[in-house]
C-alpha cells in the first residue's frame, strides 16, 4: 500500500479537482452581468424540444457554463499571470508595458474600411461645403511608444495618419503626432488619452481653429480607482487603479447637457458614474446618440462634432470656448448630420476620432 | 463536446465516472453505450439515429459474415461487400456529396445539388473503425460479437469517437468482455489524460493563435522569417492538437479499463518521410496498410504495381483528411515523396550526416502543412512563395515581436516534440520522479483550466462595438 501512495494521491487530486469544481458550479451564485467584460453573461438555454433539437443547444449551454464558471475572473487573471511569468510581453493583445502600463496592440486593420471612412469624411465636407476640422488621435501604442516592452510591434500609425492627411487635403487636419509623444498623455489602464493628453488636443484646436490663446485649467482627482478597458482586456487584474480628474477652467462657467431623449444634466460630469466600473463615463455621461452642451462662457461660437468617446474628455476644455456644442455618435444617431449644419450655418464642424476607431468604424457612411 | 471544454471536464466526465463505477460490472458496457450516445448527440441530436443505424447494420452483417465465413465463403463475401459499401456510402454521402456536386457544377454538370448538411462528428473515424469489424471477421482475425450492447459500446465509445485513434475491433474485443479496471491503470490514465490536455490547451491552442495572427498579417508587415515562424507554429499546433487528443483518448480509455494502441510516436524526430509516416497517426496508416495496400497486392506484385498501390493509398489518405482538393494534393505529394524515397532517396540519405536527414524531413513536412492548412490552393501557393522570399523583408519588427513574445512556448514545443522528457523520466527511474507527479498534475489541471476559462473571455469594450 505504501508504494502506491503517490498513485493514490495523484488519482485523488484529479478526482477532487473535477468534482470540487463541478459541485462549485452547481452551488455558486450566478451573476447576470460581467463588469470586467462589460457585457451580459449568457442565460441558461431554453429546454424546449425545439431549442434542444434546433442545432445550437450545445453552444448555448457551453456559453452559459463558461460564463458562470466558479471563480471566473480569478482563472482569467491566472492565465494572464502565467503568460507574463513565462516571458510573454502581451496577453489578449494588450502589452504589459513599463510602469505597470497596459497598452493595446495594433496588429491588424481593414485597409478598405479605413480608406472608405476617410473618403466619407472628405465627401461629406465637400457635399456640405463646410471645412471639416479633423482631429485623429493616435493610439497609446503610438503616443506612449516609449513605454512599450522590448520586442513590441504595432502597425505604424505614422503611415496611416499620413494617408489621412493626404486624402482630406481640402480640410483642416489637426496633427497631434508631435504633441502626444509621451506615455503620460494616456491612461495607464485604459485606451483613452487622459486629461493631460486632451489638453494637448485643446491647445492644437486653439491654435488651428479658434486662433486664441489656450485658457488655463485646474485638474482635481475625483477617484483613484479607475480601472479601464485595458485592465479588463489584459486580464492583469493585479494592476492598481489610477486617477480620473475633474477639469475646471480658471474662468468658471456653467454648463447644461441635453441628451437625445430630452433629459438634462447640469454638469459636464456625472458623479454617479464614479461608482460603476465604467468610470470614464464620468465625462459628459459617456456614449449618447446625441448630446447638446450649452454653456455661459459667452463666446457665442458653436460646434458640431462627429466623434467617438475620445472626445468626451476634451469637452471640459472646448466648453470653455463654445457656447453650444452638438455631439453626434454615428453608431446610434438616427438623424442626418447635414441638417444639423443647415440649422447652424456658423458652426465649426469637427471629426474627432481615435485612429483605432477610424480604421474599424462602420457607421461613417451614415453621415448624410 | 471536446475533451478540452469546461462542460466535458466539470460536468460530463465526473458524471460518467460516477455512474460507471457505481454500477455492477455487467452493466458497464451498457453505461458506456448510453453515455457515449449522449456525448455524440450533444452537438447534433439527430445524428444519434445515424449512429444507431451504423451500429445496427454492422452488427447484423457481422453476424451473417460470422455465420457463413466457413460454410459458404461466397455468401459471406457478399455480406462483406454489402457491409463495406453501406459504410462507404454513409461516409461518402455526408462527407463528399457537396464536394462532388460543387465540382460537377463547376464543370457545367448541374444535376447534383449541394445539400449543406453538417458533417456528423467523427464520421471519418468511426466508419473506418466499424469497417475493420466485418473485414477482420471475414479474414478470421476476430470473432463475431454476440451482444448488441457490447458492439454498440465499441462503435460509440466516447474517448476515441470523434478524433481517434482508429481502434480496430479485434484489438479491444477481449477488453469488451473481460476488462478489469484497476488503480494502476486508472493512475496511468490520469497522467496520460492530463498530459494530453496540457498539450492541447497550452501548446496547440497557443501555437495556433500565433499561426492565425501571422496568417492574417497585411502584406506590408510580412517577412520571410515570420512566414517560417508561422508555419512552424502550425506544425506544432497540428501535432499537439492531434496527439494531445489521442493522449486524452488513451488516458480516458484507461480510466474505463481499455488499452488503445498508440497513435503517435514522436513523428518530428524522423530522419525520413518514410519514417515520419510510421510515427504519425499510426492507427490510420495501419488501417490503410491492412485494408487497402495489402489487399491491393502490396509489394508482392512487382515494383510498378507496388508504386501504383502506394499512390492509390496516398490519394485516399489525402482525400480522407477532407473533401477538398488541397488535401488530395497533400496526399499525392506525400505519395510521390515516398516513392522517390523508396526508389533511391533513402539510400542517398543513409550516406549523409544525420542532421541533414532531419532537416530534409522537417522541410518536406512543413511545406506539406502549408498545403494542408489552406483549403484555397492559390493562398497556399502564395504562402510557399513567401517562405522563399516573396515578402516585404527577410525579417522585420513583427518577426522580433513573434519571437520575443513566444520564445518560451516555442522552446517548450520543440522539446515536447522529442522523447527527452520520457528519457529523463526513465533516467531518474520512475520511483524518483513519481513523488512529484501529484504536484505536476495539480499545476497542469489548474493552468489548463485557467486557459480554457480564458478562451471564453470576451470583453465587450465600448470602443469596439
Amino acid at each position: 500500500m505504501k508504494k502506491r501512495l503517490p498513485e493514490l494521491i495523484t488519482i485523488g487530486i484529479f478526482l477532487v479537482f473535477l468534482f470540487a469544481f463541478t459541485a462549485g458550479n452547481i452551488f455558486a451564485e450566478k451573476k447576470d452581468f460581467s463588469e470586467n467584460e462589460n457585457r451580459s453573461l449568457a442565460p441558461f438555454p431554453s429546454l424546449s424540444a425545439a431549442n434542444i433539437f434546433g442545432g445550437d443547444f450545445d453552444t448555448q449551454f457551453e456559453s452559459w457554463f463558461s460564463d458562470h464558471f466558479v471563480g471566473r475572473d480569478g482563472w482569467i487573471e491566472a492565465k494572464a499571470l502565467t503568460r507574463k511569468t513565462l516571458g510573454a510581453i502581451e496577453n489578449n493583445n494588450v502589452y504589459f508595458a513599463k510602469g505597470s502600463r497596459l497598452i493595446q496592440q495594433f496588429a491588424s486593420y481593414d485597409p478598405d474600411r479605413f480608406q472608405n471612412n476617410i473618403e466619407y469624411i472628405e465627401e461629406f465636407c465637400t457635399d456640405t461645403g463646410r471645412t471639416g476640422n479633423i482631429l485623429i488621435i493616435p493610439d497609446a501604442c503610438f503616443g506612449a511608444e516609449k513605454a512599450l516592452p522590448f520586442g513590441a510591434w504595432n502597425i505604424d500609425e505614422n503611415i496611416l495618419l499620413d494617408v489621412v492627411a493626404d486624402t482630406v487635403q481640402g480640410q483642416n487636419v489637426i496633427d497631434l503626432r508631435e504633441m502626444l509623444n509621451d506615455p503620460h498623455y494616456y491612461f495607464r489602464t485604459d485606451h483613452h488619452w487622459n486629461a493631460s493628453g486632451a489638453y494637448q488636443g485643446y491647445k492644437a484646436i486653439c491654435a488651428q481653429v479658434l486662433a486664441t490663446e489656450p485658457k488655463r485649467f485646474m485638474m482635481t482627482p475625483v477617484t483613484a480607482e479607475f480601472r479601464g478597458t485595458m485592465f479588463s482586456r489584459s486580464g492583469a487584474f493585479w494592476s492598481r487603479g489610477e486617477a480620473l480628474e475633474r477639469i475646471d477652467c480658471e474662468q468658471p462657467f456653467n454648463a447644461a447637457l441635453v441628451f437625445e431623449d430630452g433629459s438634462v444634466m447640469y454638469s459636464l460630469y456625472n458623479e454617479e458614474r464614479l461608482k460603476t466600473k465604467d468610470k470614464y463615463t464620468y465625462y459628459i455621461d459617456g456614449n449618447h446618440a446625441f448630446t447638446e452642451i450649452h454653456t455661459d462662457c459667452g463666446t457665442g461660437r458653436s460646434a458640431v462634432i462627429v466623434k467617438d468617446s475620445y472626445s468626451h474628455i476634451l469637452m471640459p476644455y472646448l466648453a470653455a470656448e463654445y457656447s453650444t456644442i452638438r455631439l453626434v455618435d454615428l453608431r446610434y444617431y438616427q438623424g442626418a448630420v447635414s441638417s444639423l449644419l443647415e440649422e447652424d450655418p456658423q458652426a465649426d464642424l469637427y471629426f474627432i476620432y481615435s485612429l483605432n476607431t477610424l480604421v474599424t468604424d462602420s457607421s461613417l457612411g451614415m453621415l448624410w | 463536446m471536446v475533451f478540452s471544454s469546461l462542460t466535458f471536464l466539470f460536468a460530463y466526465l465526473p458524471a460518467v465516472l460516477l455512474v460507471y463505477y457505481a454500477v455492477p460490472r455487467r452493466f458497464r458496457n451498457l453505461v458506456l453505450l448510453l453515455v457515449s450516445l449522449f456525448f455524440y448527440g450533444w452537438g447534433e441530436p439527430v445524428y444519434v439515429l445515424l449512429m444507431i443505424a451504423s451500429i445496427t447494420f454492422n452488427y447484423f452483417f457481422g453476424r451473417e459474415i460470422g455465420k457463413y465465413r466457413d460454410s459458404d465463403r461466397e455468401k459471406a463475401r457478399k455480406y462483406l461487400i454489402a457491409c463495406i459499401a453501406l459504410n462507404l456510402l454513409l461516409l461518402g454521402f455526408f462527407k463528399y456529396w457537396d464536394f462532388l456536386a460543387g465540382n460537377l457544377n463547376a464543370l457545367g454538370l448541374k444535376f447534383l445539388k449541394p445539400l449543406h448538411l453538417g458533417l456528423p462528428i467523427g464520421i471519418s473515424f468511426y466508419t473506418f473503425q466499424t469497417m475493420s469489424y466485418p473485414i477482420d471477421l471475414y479474414r478470421h482475425d476476430t470473432d463475431p460479437q454476440k451482444s448488441y450492447i457490447s458492439f454498440g459500446s465499441y462503435v460509440t465509445m466516447f474517448p476515441q469517437l470523434i478524433a481517434g485513434p482508429i481502434v480496430r475491433y479485434r484489438d479491444i474485443a477481449k477488453m469488451l468482455e473481460e476488462r478489469k479496471e484497476n488503480i494502476d491503470q486508472f493512475y496511468a490514465g490520469v497522467l496520460r489524460f492530463t498530459a494530453g490536455l496540457a498539450k492541447k490547451v497550452l501548446l496547440a491552442n497557443s501555437a495556433g493563435q500565433i499561426w492565425e495572427s501571422i496568417n492574417a498579417l497585411p502584406a506590408s508587415e510580412t517577412s520571410v522569417l515570420t512566414a517560417w515562424i508561422g508555419i512552424l507554429c502550425f506544425t506544432f499546433q497540428i501535432y499537439f492538437d492531434f496527439s494531445g487528443y489521442s493522449d486524452m483518448a488513451i488516458g480516458l480509455g484507461r480510466m474505463f479499463g481499455f488499452e488503445f494502441l498508440e497513435n503517435f510516436n514522436y513523428p518530428y524526430i524522423s530522419a525520413s518521410i518514410t519514417e515520419f509516416w510510421r510515427r504519425w497517426h499510426m492507427s490510420l496508416s495501419f488501417w490503410f496498410r491492412d485494408y487497402v495496400y495489402i489487399p491491393l497486392g502490396g509489394n508482392r506484385k512487382g515494383l510498378p504495381r507496388q508504386m501504383l498501390n502506394i499512390m492509390i493509398v496516398w490519394l485516399l489518405t489525402g482525400f480522407w483528411h477532407g473533401a477538398s482538393w488541397n488535401f488530395v494534393l497533400w496526399g499525392v505529394f506525400y505519395g510521390i515523396v515516398l516513392l522517390i524515397e523508396k526508389l533511391f532517396l533513402l539510400d542517398v540519405l543513409k550516406k549523409v550526416p544525420k542532421w541533414i536527414r532531419h532537416v530534409y524531413t522537417m522541410f518536406v513536412v512543413m511545406l506539406a502543412w502549408v498545403v494542408f492548412a489552406h483549403t484555397d490552393l492559390s493562398v497556399a501557393l502564395h504562402y510557399v512563395t513567401m517562405l522563399f522570399g516573396n515578402a516585404s523583408a527577410f525579417a522585420n519588427s513583427a518577426t522580433l515581436f513573434y519571437l520575443r513574445n513566444n520564445i518560451v512556448l516555442l522552446i517548450v514545443c520543440a522539446i515536447a516534440c522529442t522523447p527527452v522528457v520520457k528519457k529523463a523520466d526513465s533516467l531518474f527511474s520512475r520511483e524518483k520522479l513519481r513523488p512529484f507527479y501529484p504536484a505536476l498534475i495539480l499545476i497542469g489541471l489548474l493552468v489548463c483550466t485557467a486557459f480554457i476559462v480564458d478562451a471564453s473571455y470576451n470583453p465587450f469594450l465600448y470602443f469596439r462595438f
